[in-house]
């Protein structure tokens, strides 16, 4: 594979990240001072990317922003993917009905309304960032324990799996020297396109008023605030544009990932 | 097959059970008292009395077991409660946002089988030509963009500079254009790349081979041989996303103004509406299993293979 | 008995470009076909017999394959660039029996689906009649249910009857069969050669018969043509040629023929080389002959047949 390929996903994200990570550092204002006088500033040398409604300077809200959508989107995929590669090889390991149910429920979410299981949680617990993000990792952890479940019950009837078993290693170091090691490739494939989803869906649902509570920054808030003035497209039209280039990024990253594994396997 | 249909359907009730047990257990396990959420609502000052004569009134009193028998045999009968912002019956105010979410789905799909049948097969036929990797791309890019970002952008687009379509709301059929296209986006770039994937495979198959040999023209094999073959998955594929169409449209209902059932599940959440969550969640789920059962009509009908397995 | 030329392919070469060097898979290739008569190619697995059936029907990749050389139909050049006229040649011309019977058809349509198919409708009950009668003559049981039925629903037998009745159907004056037999049992082996050779006689078709299999050459072919990694290593009357081999690779494949006997079965040294290790001087046999000798290093490219005049035999 080529490395281009693996440069022009990774650069754009990698760059972000970093901007969003130094933002204490590099934000050039507090994302939350109010300004009334300076509000639908242009961009200019104060304020690069100009201000919003409110005079708040839409660089320090993007970067702080990012921090928001960023973190919370990494915790929650990396939750799932703890908890679902968990179960996943748990339930591949012992095989029988826990396998079966494992791939069947999975089935049956895959084509169910997420959406209904999300706002059950808001209205069962209120609609914050916390109980968003447990909605959201309690919907997307399926995917990996399929993924590991189904890989899980393929590896296990591997002849040098049946041979350490023989002569007395013990299950976990099995598990984690040998199945692990075959579930990763295709794990951090579905790891980083699941990462972009995660972003969208909150950038969504903050956008709707059930994640992030104004005034606090965040990308998909900020895209809120920006639709009652849609003379002043800008404030809505960066906080946009980084979550398709984040999104765009990871998925293309994912894709490369998968026709890697793909290629070694063939 | 309609036996078959009858045991699908069987196997599907457990289901639907679960589901109507979790609405209602959500409202009557929830912080606030039930009977003191009603009075709240219809402003009746929460008193001792106005408290034991709406237990009453509305069942409350009586054991939780029996308390879901009466609410299931309601629901059964039509009677879905009342909601508590409109004070028209939830049925009532499903049904007129459900045909909205209807109508803008429909539009969807019809944006999604031209867009993707165009794309996917133009480049399946011409692989790895400019064409190819243009098409390619832009499904990267269209999976990858935010819904209501794209929305907005349309509407500043098309509405506010070009002035050629309305912004908001749901009067005409050019209030339903943008709504459409911009729902239809991430599902043109699954379709486009799975028809691009199924034919090219497809492709590759031994009958395939041989109808050329036969000296049947490229056209006619494409539609006589590789799309009736590719349609089982495409199919199956679709009545996973049927779903999440249905649901995702929350997103652009509110950008675009949409009075469908997105914005209405909003709304409801929004202002505590518990009849209209609780009717929501049963419309959806029913919606889901409605929608699995035609999907295995569908293949039954396409596939004699299938038909096969799952009748003999 | 003068015998009608059907086909001639005079120095077919087919080459793969392979990480921008050519690699040749056929070369110099030449042989007829003649009417009422079966020609039959024989050589192991992978020697380029089904990349020139698939040269002569017009089916290879021409952005990944470089054809030249000749190849004529009833003394009339075919042009292989022009895509319609190709597609009208093999709905009329040259009809092809695939090798698998039981993945050759559309598994979503029925056997009179694929029989009417590209037939306009109003000809379309006199073309299922004569199919039936054309099942019928090969012992197929209950022609009119089998027309209804699924191609999953058949037996391998039965699917390469089926193909091969739709290929009289239009017909033809070339039949083109790779590995007809190779997928099934030798009782219905037997059967299908059996109709094969009927059929060739009565519609005085030009058969093609390609496999590995020298029972099959000997109950069917006429004219056998021995091929080895892409070239030509001998040809003549299948008779003579079976009782008389010159060549050293025919004579290790005749050889190699099973017949009971105590003894153990003699074999040819070596494996047939990839594509990436054929060359065309000298001799591509060279390094497996047991007959190889100082001279065969002295052989001109263009010797047809070149062995078989070779001082050593």
């Amino acid at each position: 594979m080529k490395k281009k390929r693996l440069l022009l996903p990774l650069a754009p994200l990698l760059l972000l990240l970093f901007l969003c990570l130094m933002a204490p550092i590099l934000s050039p204002y507090d994302p939350n001072q109010l300004d009334t006088v300076s509000k639908f500033l242009p961009p200019s040398t104060l304020h690069p990317l100009g201000t919003d409604y409110l005079g708040r300077d839409l660089l320090s809200r993007l970067l702080w922003g990012g921090r928001t959508t960023l973190g919370y989107a990494a915790m929650i995929s990396i939750f799932s993917m703890a908890i679902g590669t968990f179960i996943g090889i748990f339930s591949g390991w012992m095989g029988g009905i826990i396998a079966k149910a494992v791939i069947k429920s999975s089935d049956i979410l895959r084509s169910f309304p997420n959406i209904v299981l999300v706002m059950i949680f808001m209205t069962f617990w209120g609609a914050n960032m916390l109980c968003l993000s447990l909605a959201l990792i309690l919907t997307r952890w399926i995917w990996y324990a399929r993924v590991s479940s189904t890989i899980t019950l393929l590896q296990k009837k591997r002849p040098s799996i049946l041979a350490s078993q023989l002569v007395g290693c013990k299950t976990s170091d099995l598990l984690i020297h040998h199945i692990f090691p075959a579930i990763l490739p295709q794990l951090s494939s579905i790891f980083f396109m699941d990462f972009g989803h995660t972003l969208l869906a909150i950038s969504g649902y903050s956008f709707l008023g059930f994640g992030v509570l104004p005034p606090q920054a965040e990308w998909g808030a900020m895209i809120r605030d920006g639709q009652n003035y849609l003379s002043h497209p800008e404030m809505m039209f960066w906080p946009g544009l980084c979550i398709l280039v984040v999104v765009l990024s990871t998925n293309t990253f994912g894709d490369y990932i998968r026709d890697l594994w793909e290629e070694m396997h063939t | 097959m309609f036996r078959h249909l009858c045991k699908e359907i069987l196997l599907l009730l457990p289901l639907l059970l679960f589901v109507s047990i979790v609405a209602f257990f959500l409202v009557r396990c929830l912080p606030v008292d039930g009977a003191t959420a009603y009075l709240n609502s219809i402003q009746v000052p929460v008193t001792q009395e106005s408290l034991s004569a709406i237990r009453k009134e509305l069942g409350l009193d009586e054991p939780i077991f029996m308390q879901y028998i009466h609410w299931l045999g309601q629901i059964l009968q039509g009677n879905w409660g009342y909601s508590y912002q409109t004070k028209r019956p939830v049925l009532e105010e499903l049904g007129r946002s459900f045909s909205y979410t209807a109508l803008l789905t429909m539009a969807t799909l019809i944006w999604i089988f031209v867009c993707s049948s165009v794309l996917g097969i133009t480049s399946a036929l011409h692989p790895n030509s400019i064409w190819d990797h243009c098409v390619r791309f832009l499904t990267s890019f269209l999976s990858s963009i935010p819904k209501f970002w794209l929305g907005f952008i349309l509407i500043i687009f098309f509405s506010l500079k070009l002035r050629l379509l309305p912004v908001q709301g749901a009067g005409t059929w050019q209030h339903l254009i943008l709504p459409s296209f911009t729902l239809s986006c991430s599902y043109i770039a699954i379709y486009t790349k799975l028809l691009r994937t199924q034919i090219l495979e497809c492709s590759q198959q031994p009958f395939i081979f041989y109808a050329h040999a036969r000296g049947f023209s490229k056209g006619h094999i494409m539609f006589h041989h590789i799309l009736p073959n590719i349609l089982p998955s495409i199919l199956s594929s679709f009545t996973i996303h049927c779903g999440s169409i249905f649901s995702g449209s929350v997103l652009v209902e509110t950008v675009f103004g949409w009075p469908g059932l997105g914005r209405m599940c909003v709304d409801a959440v929004n202002a505590r509406n518990y009849p209209m969550i609780q009717g929501y969640i049963l419309f959806l789920c029913t919606l889901f299993v409605g929608i699995n059962l035609l999907s295995e009509c569908l293949c039954i009908t396409f596939s004699p293979q299938y038909r096969q397995e799952k009748l003999q | 008995m003068t015998k009608q030329r059907t086909l001639d392919v005079k120095q077919l070469s087919i080459s793969l470009c392979h990480k921008k060097k050519p690699l040749l898979a056929v070369h110099n290739l030449s042989f007829s076909l003649y009417q009422g008569f079966c020609t039959g190619i024989i050589g192991e697995s992978g020697c380029g017999k089904s990349i020139t059936c698939q040269a002569i029907l017009g089916l290879l990749d021409q952005k990944k394959w470089t054809i030249s050389g000749e190849i004529t139909l009833n003394h009339q050049l075919i042009s292989y660039q022009n895509e319609q006229k190709m597609c009208k040649l093999r709905q009329e011309s040259i009809a092809f029996i695939p090798q698998n019977p039981m993945s050759a058809l559309d598994p979503r349509m029925t056997i009179a689906q694929h029989i009417c198919e590209g037939i306009p409708r109003n000809r379309r009950n006199v073309h299922k009649n004569q199919a039936l009668a054309l099942l019928s003559r090969m012992n197929l049981p209950s022609p009119s249910h089998l027309l209804q039925t699924y191609p999953f629903q058949l037996s391998g037998g039965q699917l390469q009857r089926v193909l091969i009745a739709i290929a009289l159907l239009s017909n033809p004056s070339i039949l083109i069969a790779d590995e007809p037999t190779t997928a099934l049992d030798y009782q219905t082996q037997q059967e299908i050669l059996m109709i094969l050779k009927e059929v060739t006689s009565e519609h005085q078709l030009s058969l093609l018969l390609i496999s590995h299999d020298i029972h099959v050459m000997e109950q069917l072919s006429d004219f056998l043509y021995v091929m080895y990694a892409g070239q030509m290593m001998e040809h003549g009357e299948t008779r003579q040629l079976l009782t008389h081999p010159r060549h050293p690779y025919t004579q290790g494949l005749l050889g190699a023929k099973p017949v009971p006997s105590i003894k153990p079965l003699p074999t040819l040294q070596g494996i047939h080389p990839p594509l990436e290790q054929w060359h065309t001087s000298p001799c591509p046999f060279l390094t497996r002959c047991p007959k190889a000798h100082s001279s065969c290093y002295l052989l001109p490219e263009t010797y047809q047949n070149r062995c078989s005049q070779v001082v050593h035999l």
